[in-house]
């Protein structure tokens, strides 16, 4: 599989392009009321909304200025995660994945696929739909979208 | 002393032993009195205590009722605060059911999350029946206490019974108590009315005893005290009668009769005695009067020679003495005159002295201004020179402000070339990131995009490098700067340095017009020193002829004072003999005023010796003159 590495931290995470559209540069996002906490905003996307989830927040990791939103495509959604730092795009062979070890990340388990060991050292590849956003929140996000998009019209 | 056998002691004992018994008695009697009472005063404490307990029983009574009551409310209570949480609950579950059943009723048509919901629902109306058992339960448990409380309190009515039946034998008890109280207190007051009337009638009593026995035992000691006064007076003329003594008291009148007979057969004896002894010794007083008035006059004639030898004696140290001044003078004015001499040569010497010492002080003047005008050239040319270098660090101190002006330019420059830095910076980010987006966009055409994703990769690596070299650029940039900054650091350093120049050259200016001012002062000074010595010159000889004449005139005074010390010396050793001479009559003079002074002594002790005697005598006569015997005139 293809997957955009991605820097949090002191640590390496890649998101397979499959969900992985696009990379914008971080702008501050609008805060919208009555939103769960985990959202931070919307910003515009041309034209388009985009809800912006912290993943730092997310992770339970100290608060920083993220330098890029990663946009993902969950199904018919489009979700922004804010990244410290993007490095590119690599391939990663499935067969090299292994499963987490308990003691690596200081991400939550349940978020992780496995991790991969590349040149520039551990990569640790996130899956969205598995645990990065749970469903009820995709859903939350959705009818956010939908809502955006009836005052816009 | 013999032994009677009424003795007065005996008579006393009796009298105080019959007043003891008598109080004894009394007491006794009032005791036994007290002590009837104690019966009384067990009885009042048993009642007390009887009464004590039934108090106690009925507070216990009392404290279960109450009890009893508080269980059957709190049970009651529990009871009302659970039946509308209760009622709510079963309403909640209404609903959910009603839910449920919409939900089960379109099973097969339900999306994932309202078959979840279903389920939920399901779980949550179980929470709730599991809820309400429980609620139930404690229901029925909360009812169980209440009723076996009421129980328990309906069993312990009829006690109601026996309650009045303790209230009944408290009052009883109460009443026992209360007369056992009166009767002790009837008791106490009888007892106190016995004890105040049993203590005066014994008091009467003692005193009537009392004043009986001191009037009837004190008579023949008022007897005796009144016979011993008049031989205290000296009265011995007194006659009595013999009678058998029956107590002390009669013992003690017979022994006063004995001793008043004594002492006046005794001093009939001392009169006739002491008349014979003042005979002698006026026949020997008239002896030793004369022998006195002889001593007296050999003693007279001894001092007057003592006297004289005393005087010449005198005359002849006072002689000495003089002689002894007169040569201590003359010692003195010969050494006054050497004295006078060595002053003389000294102030010949500091005459010289003085004369050299003007010379050098002129050559000194002379001296000092030859050097001040030597200075005061140098100071000349010092003073061009130091202007001169000023000049020089001012225009220094302007170059180099204007170096600084130019170094701040470039420092500018300098950041100029950053902020292009800047530009160049977003622009290579942009560039990485649409490298990136290209990226994915490649990756996620699969097989046709693999020829995109290479050039997507070769933008990303020029990007990386146009950044690395960015970074270079910057750290240079950097580089120049600091190295600007320092310089303008150092060449404002060197700024201040040439201000401090400035003002150091301005100061040595200064201390040059000092300088010129002082070698004016010293000019002067020299001239002065000048003047005072040429005057020194002059006098050097009217003060040497002065000390010549000074001279002369000490070495006469020392020859004359030799002459007086000889003379001196002469007359000393005359006077010597005199006085030896003096000296052996007074020593013969003393001798004899010695021994004239033992005689007159010896008399002067054998005179006194008999006066004593002779005034011993008259007191013995003064004393037993004191006593009238009776039957004589003298």
């Amino acid at each position: 599989m293809m997957a955009l590495v991605t820097v949090l931290g002191e640590e390496r995470y890649g998101i397979s392009t499959d969900q992985a559209r696009e990379v914008i540069f971080y702008q501050h996002p609008t805060p919208v009321p009555r939103t769960p906490p985990f959202v931070r905003g919307v910003v515009n996307l041309r034209g388009q909304i985009l809800p912006v989830v912290d993943m730092r927040e997310r992770f339970g990791m100290p608060p920083r200025e993220p330098g890029y939103i990663v946009v993902l495509q969950i199904e018919e959604l489009l979700v922004g995660v804010t990244v410290d730092d993007v490095e590119g795009v690599e391939t990663v062979e499935d067969e090299d994945i292994r499963p987490p070890s308990r003691m690596l990340a200081t991400v939550d388990n349940r978020f992780l696929r496995g991790v991969v060991q590349d040149p520039a050292g551990l990569l640790m590849i996130l899956d969205v739909t598995l645990g990065l956003l749970r469903e009820d929140e995709v859903r939350i996000l959705g009818e956010m979208g939908q809502e955006a998009d009836r005052h816009a019209v | 002393m013999g032994v009677y056998r009424w003795s007065l002691f005996r008579k006393i004992g009796l009298a105080f032993g019959i007043l003891t018994a008598l109080m004894v008695v009394l007491g006794i009697y009032v005791v036994w009195q007290q002590f009837s009472g104690l019966s009384d005063l067990e009885r009042l404490n048993a009642a007390h205590e009887a009464y004590a307990q039934t108090v106690f029983m009925e507070d216990a009574f009392y404290g279960y009722d109450d009890q009893m009551n508080m269980l059957v409310l709190a049970a009651e209570h529990a009871r009302s605060l659970i039946a509308p949480t209760y009622r709510m609950a079963q309403q909640d579950r209404q609903e959910f059911w009603t839910a449920w059943r919409w939900l089960y009723d379109r099973r097969s048509t339900l999306t994932p999350q309202e078959r979840g919901l279903l389920d939920g629902l399901g779980g949550a109306m179980r929470a709730y029946d599991r809820a309400e058992e429980a609620v139930l339960s404690d229901v029925h448990r909360g009812a169980t206490a209440s009723a076996f409380a009421m129980q328990v309190y309906g069993n312990v009515s009829p006690s109601n019974a026996l309650m009045a039946g303790l209230s009944q034998l408290r009052k009883q008890l109460q009443a026992d108590s209360q007369a056992a109280r009166t009767d002790q207190l009837a008791g106490v007051v009888w007892t106190r009315d016995l004890t105040v009337a049993g203590t005066v009638l014994a008091t009467a009593v003692a005193v009537l005893v009392t004043v009986w026995a001191a009037g009837y035992f004190s008579r023949p000691f008022l007897w005796i005290s009144a016979e011993l006064a008049k031989v205290g007076e000296g009265d011995l003329r007194a006659e009595y009668a013999d009678e058998a003594a029956t107590d002390e008291a009669g013992a003690a009148k017979q022994a006063l009769v004995r001793a008043v007979r004594r002492m006046r057969e005794a001093v009939r004896v001392v009169r006739d005695e002491v008349m014979q002894l003042a005979k002698t010794a006026d026949v020997l007083g008239e002896q030793s009067s004369q022998s006195q008035a002889a001593a007296r006059q050999i003693a007279t004639a001894g001092e007057q020679v003592g006297r004289a030898a005393a005087r010449t004696a005198a005359s002849v140290q006072s002689l000495q003495e003089r002689i002894q001044s007169l040569s201590e003078s003359a010692r003195q004015v010969s050494l006054g005159a050497t004295r006078q001499a060595e002053f003389t040569g000294r102030l010949k010497e500091a005459a010289g002295t003085l004369s050299q010492t003007a010379d050098q002080v002129s050559q000194g003047a002379a001296g000092v201004r030859e050097a001040s005008d030597a200075v005061s050239g140098s100071a000349q040319t010092g003073r061009g020179l130091v202007t001169e270098l000023g000049g020089v660090v001012q225009s220094m101190s302007g170059a180099l402000e204007r170096a600084a002006r130019e170094v701040e330019t470039l420092s500018r420059t300098a950041e100029e070339i950053d902020s292009v830095l800047d530009v160049i910076r977003r622009v290579t980010a942009q560039t990485n990131l649409l490298a990136v987006n290209a990226a994915i966009e490649a990756a996620r055409a699969g097989e046709q995009g693999r020829g995109f994703a290479v050039v997507a990769s070769e933008v990303k690596k020029l990007a990386e490098n146009t950044a690395a070299s960015t970074g270079d650029i910057r750290r240079i940039v950097e580089g120049i700067r600091e190295s600007v900054d320092s310089v303008v650091q150092r060449m404002t350093e060197a700024s201040q340095e040439g201000r401090r120049g400035t003002e150091a050259v301005r100061r040595v200016l200064e201390a040059f017009e000092q300088l010129e001012k002082v070698l004016a002062r010293m000019e002067g000074t020299a001239r002065d020193m000048e003047r005072a010595s040429s005057a020194l010159e002059e006098i050097r000889g009217p003060l040497a002829a002065a000390v010549e004449e000074l001279s002369a005139s000490a070495e006469e005074n020392a020859a004359v004072a030799q002459q007086m010390g000889e003379l001196a010396d002469a007359a000393r050793r005359d006077v010597g003999e005199v006085a030896a001479m003096a000296e052996e009559t007074s020593a013969a003079a003393e001798e004899m005023a010695a021994a004239s002074a033992q005689a007159g002594s010896a008399a002067d002790r054998a005179e006194g010796a008999l006066d004593l005697a002779r005034q011993a005598l008259q007191r013995v006569l003064q004393a037993q003159a004191v006593f009238r015997i009776g039957g004589e005139g003298a």
